[in-house]
């Protein structure tokens, strides 16, 4: 650079103020670069769909699952996202994984993936908030939706899926000498991260209760040259997800061992939470599945109690009738 | 005593039979908390008419009749009462005391009301001491014994239940206060 600068001291030529004026340019747009940083992100939420903006949120019942229970697993849908790398051939593939991942578990007699598409959010909300543009009723929040989907796949359960990956680009300084000193093709390239979040939420679609959520995550980083960038952060895209989803089954085999304990007491997450039975395929109460059912039942000491009042209203019958 | 039919014990455990005969009556008329939030508000009254099993069925309603018709041939109004609180009571009992119940079956409720109004009505009305001393023995050792059981959440002496099924003691104990309020709101009616 001191070089450059005892040049422009002694040139004063036209061509060499154009020079100078230009590096000036690209001196000045790599300052600017430098620690800039570039988002990508998609996401979608369960949150946002099964109780959407000015919706009234209707309270939960109770639980009553006859096992074996049918599932359908489902991404919540996703807005529409400029740069959503995530495909919906990729969502469905992950599904099966899931899916996959429980077939055959306890108390599971099968496990359906429903389709990305199936699943609609409903019209976004003016700006300022309120209710959903269309006059969307009050009663018109994602359970309705999950109402026909129960009917048409012939499912008890759902586990809604969301996400959400941010896709960070961070031009760091080995960018700023790339721009400024060496050229386009050598630099240690850009620092690029992913990370991605998944989030499943498994509800009793009958009484719209929470039965237990899981997450899983995962955080992608590596260097890539700018040219390469955008093929780099598609190809991190795919593998947060996969991993988010390897590290989601996982945590979601340790939320239905709990969830599991927790129903054998009777709510579906402790006081305050709806209640909860689990029945077999006979009707009845299956082991240890929610200690509310009760019975009345006369036991060994009601019997011997009996059989004495029934022995002391004879005695007393024959006393009355001696005394007549 | 006299030998008069006792038809309030028998018309309940002929509605108990019935109940047990019609396809899926148990599963219409078992207390379901949700059916009840839902708009059944019967469900804890008909829920001490059905059953989880055939063999709890006999014992309870076997209980009922020899209960009922010596009670019913010593006070109908009595038993009548004995058997109305009794049912009253663990309805609501059912319903609002904690822990909460999901699902219930059984008639021991009413069995329990009877069995003390009967001991009741043995101990403050009989001719011969010994009656009276061991009705009232009998009345307050069940008394005691629900009251250990509701205390504890724990049955004693229960028979086998479905899998997944408790006793309730809190039932028998409710059930058995119906019994001791009904016999004391008898009066002095012979009916």
């Amino acid at each position: 650079m001191r070089s450059h600068r005892l040049e422009w001291s002694r040139s004063s030529s036209p061509a060499s103020v154009a020079a100078t004026a230009i590096l000036a340019v690209a001196v000045i747009l790599a300052a600017t670069a430098c620690g800039t940083t570039r988002q990508f992100q998609a996401r979608s939420s369960a949150l946002e769909y099964l109780y959407p903006r000015g919706v009234d949120a209707r309270p939960p019942a109770d639980v009553t699952l006859r096992l074996p229970v049918r599932v359908g697993v489902a991404f919540a849908p996703a807005r529409p996202a400029y740069h959503d790398r995530f495909t919906a051939s990729q969502k469905q593939a992950l599904l099966e994984r899931v899916a996959a991942a429980f077939r055959g578990g306890q108390g599971i007699g099968s496990v359906e993936v429903i389709p990305p598409g199936y699943l609609t959010l409903p019209p976004a909300p003016p700006p300022g908030g309120g209710a959903p543009a269309g006059g969307a009723a009050p009663e018109d929040d994602g359970f309705v939706e999950l109402d026909r989907v129960k009917a048409a796949f012939g499912i008890d359960l759902v586990a809604l899926i969301s996400y959400d990956q941010m896709q960070f680009s961070e031009t760091g300084r080995s960018s700023w000498a790339y721009w400024t000193i060496v050229g386009a093709y050598v630099v240690k390239g850009e620092k690029n991260e992913t990370r991605t979040l998944m989030d499943a939420v498994v509800y009793d679609v009958p009484s719209r209760a929470l039965l237990f959520h899981a997450s899983g995550n995962s955080t992608v980083a590596a260097a890539a040259t700018p040219v390469d960038v955008d093929r780099v952060l598609r190809q991190h895209s795919e593998e947060g997800f996969e991993t988010a989803t390897t590290d989601l089954i996982t945590n979601l085999g340790t939320a239905l061992g709990q969830f599991h304990q927790q129903a054998a007491t009777g709510t579906v997450r402790g006081p305050g939470t709806p209640l909860v039975a689990v029945l077999g395929p006979d009707g009845l109460p299956t082991q240890g599945g929610g200690a509310g059912d009760g019975s009345g039942a006369v036991g060994a000491v009601e019997l011997a109690g009996a059989a004495l009042l029934l022995l002391l209203a004879l005695r007393e019958r024959r006393v009355a009738a001696r005394r007549r | 005593m006299t030998r008069r039919l006792p038809w309030v014990t028998l018309v309940f455990v002929a509605a108990a039979v019935a109940a047990a005969l019609v396809p899926m009556g148990a599963a219409a008329l078992e207390y379901d908390r949700a059916a009840v939030v839902a708009g059944a508000p019967w469900r804890p009254f008909t829920a001490q008419l059905v059953h989880w099993g055939a063999r709890m069925a006999a014992t309870d309603l076997g209980t009922i009749l020899v209960l009922g018709t010596l009670l019913e041939r010593r006070s109908r109004r009595a038993a009548l009462l004995a058997i109305a609180c009794g049912l009253v009571l663990a309805a609501a009992g059912l319903h609002w005391l904690q822990p909460p119940v999901t699902r219930y079956r059984g008639s021991s409720t009413v069995a329990s009301a009877l069995y003390v109004a009967l001991a009741l009505d043995l101990g403050c009305g009989a001719r011969s001491a010994a009656v009276r001393g061991g009705a009232l023995l009998a009345a307050v050792g069940f008394l005691a014994k629900t009251a250990f059981e509701a205390a504890t959440g724990r049955a004693l002496f229960a028979g086998a239940m479905p899998p997944g099924v408790e006793v309730l003691p809190r039932a028998h104990l409710l059930g058995a206060l119906g019994g001791a309020i009904g016999w004391a709101l008898r009066g002095r009616s012979r009916l």
